[in-house]
């Protein structure tokens, strides 16, 4: 059987509906601990509980009334509980001559006591404040930092708060005007604020324990028409969306690493590259044609086709090699260029192209295969054989030594290792959780932006 | 979302290097492919009919 909630008063739970002294306004009171201060939210006029415990004008007022984000004794549900909104009080603080103001609702529940309800105007985000029942203990040493229930906060702002506007009812004696020193401190995505006022009884510390609400749940609470105020930026005690799931991903990677390892393992043993095809010297007079074996019947497989040429200076060569299936008598063509310049321009060798090229071919179903393959070449630096002695010179020209090739190479290997497919697959493992840290930092970065400390 | 991408495209690359890996169909050059046909008038020494692509497309040289 479950316990009846604690009843926080001894007074039985009723409202009161009063006349505001100075301009006759109904005033509906809700703390039924009799509240410290009242203010009239129409004209603004204090009054507090005199002796014979009926409301006293303390100060007359004729301000006019401020639409606030919230309106007064709007209810909400917040964590399951409903909450009505008592008191509304707005403040502000000026740092380097530019003003960061705030609105404070103070919520009520009869069982539960008082929260705060914080909307910042400066960039629309909202918190949910509330006493924190103790003490932080401060900590000497490194950036300015407190302990409290075993977890660390940061100090990231203070500033001297002044309260500019109030309405509707308060546990503690609150004027416009009145100054406090606020130091926030987070852990995200829990805050601390300690706040310190003086007053005629010396110096007053409160304690108060806040956490980051997204604003479409406090506009859904309250039962607000429309969509919130977008937020900007990123509040002090907002979770990092990154850091709450770098867990999951680095696990995650873990298990993916080790699955790539052994796969990766597996598939580069079963790939020994052997070579299936050589033919070296191989004159560009005429097309050169031959029967090979190719990968293992009724399987696919890749293949690297190497082809060379030489000798090779400021020249090119170009070779299209068909390997035709004999059973099938469908062609796969290949086209091999090489080519390779070189020179001196103000003192400096340079050069450029390769006198090798490899092409890497996959899915070549394994079986019998005809080789054929039609050269090309550049013929305008050949050598002539009119130097007399057979010697094959070369040609020199503004653009140094020219000579077209008189060979090529051909070269196949089949079951070739593929190291793409590893490389890509360990490329996208790795790369989520490295992002997930980059994009964490980026979001601590616009956090600590709005700080003491940006 | 994030996570679900990551799984996913991590787990499709896995799976990739496992079926692919070996075969290299997928991330590879894709040649020519098509029929040939035997040139009756080709003649070449070392074996072998010259044959002929059915199709056009580029065939090299400059």
């Amino acid at each position: 059987m479950t316990e009846p909630v604690k009843k926080l008063f001894r007074e039985p739970a009723k409202t009161e509906s009063v006349k505001c002294l100075a301009c006759g306004g109904p005033i509906s009171l809700r703390t039924f601990g009799a509240p410290q201060r009242v203010v009239c939210p129409h004209c603004g006029s204090t009054l507090a509980p005199a002796d014979s415990g009926a409301l006293a004008l303390l100060e007359a007022a004729a301000r006019q009334h401020q639409t606030s984000q919230l309106p007064l004794h709007a209810r909400g549900t917040l964590d399951g509980i409903e909450w009505e909104i008592i008191g509304i009080c707005w403040r502000r603080c000026v740092v380097d001559g530019i003003a960061y103001p705030w609105q404070e609702f103070l919520l009520f529940n009869p069982y539960r006591g008082f929260r705060w309800l914080i909307y910042s105007l400066t960039d629309s985000h909202w918190s949910l404040g509330q006493d924190l029942g103790g003490a932080p203990q401060i900590l000497p040493k490194g950036h300015h930092s407190v302990l409290y229930d075993r977890t660390k906060y940061r100090h990231f702002q203070g500033a001297t708060a002044v309260v500019t506007y109030v309405e509707g009812e308060f546990t503690w004696e609150v004027h416009v005007g009145d100054k406090a020193d606020i130091n926030d401190f987070i852990a995200p995505p829990r805050g601390l604020s300690i706040e310190q006022s003086s007053g005629p009884d010396g110096v007053e510390l409160n304690f108060t324990a806040d956490r980051w609400l997204p604003a479409k749940d406090v506009w859904s609470a309250f039962k607000q028409p429309g969509k919130p105020p977008r937020p900007r930026g990123v509040a002090a005690t907002q979770p990092n969306p990154w850091w709450a799931m770098q867990r999951s991903l680095w696990l995650s990677c873990a298990v993916f690493m080790a699955a790539w390892w052994f796969v990766s393992g597996e598939v580069e043993q079963s790939r020994p590259g052997t070579l299936a095809f050589e033919q070296h010297d191989l004159g560009f007079d005429e097309p050169f044609s031959k029967e090979i074996e190719l990968g293992t019947e009724g399987t696919l497989t890749a293949i690297d086709v190497t082809f060379s040429a030489g000798p090779l200076e400021n020249s090119w060569a170009y070779a299209e090699i068909m390997l035709i299936n004999l059973a099938t008598e469908e062609a796969t063509g290949i086209g091999a260029e090489v080519e390779w310049y070189s020179g001196y321009d103000g003192g400096e060798s340079w050069s450029e192209g390769s006198k090798t090229t490899t092409i890497t071919v996959g899915g070549i179903s394994g079986g019998k295969y005809l080789l054929q393959i039609h050269p090309q070449r550049d013929t305008t630096n050949l050598p002539t054989p009119s130097d007399g002695l057979g010697l094959s010179l070369p040609t020199y020209s503004l653009a140094g030594i020219a000579r077209s090739p008189t060979f090529y190479s051909v070269q196949i290997h089949e079951d070739v290792y593929l190291t793409r497919y590893s490389v890509l697959a360990v490329s996208l493992i790795l790369f989520f959780p490295l992002l997930s840290l980059i994009l964490g930092r980026a979001f601590e970065k616009r956090r600590w932006r709005n700080s003491d400390y940006s | 979302m994030f996570r679900a991408t990551y799984w996913i495209s991590a787990g499709l690359a896995l799976v990739l290097l496992l079926l692919d890996g070996a075969s290299g169909a997928v991330l590879t050059t894709t040649p020519d492919r098509g029929k040939v046909e035997r040139d009756k008038n080709g003649t070449v020494r070392g074996g072998g009919g010259v044959f002929v692509w059915l199709g056009g497309g580029y065939q090299g040289g400059k």
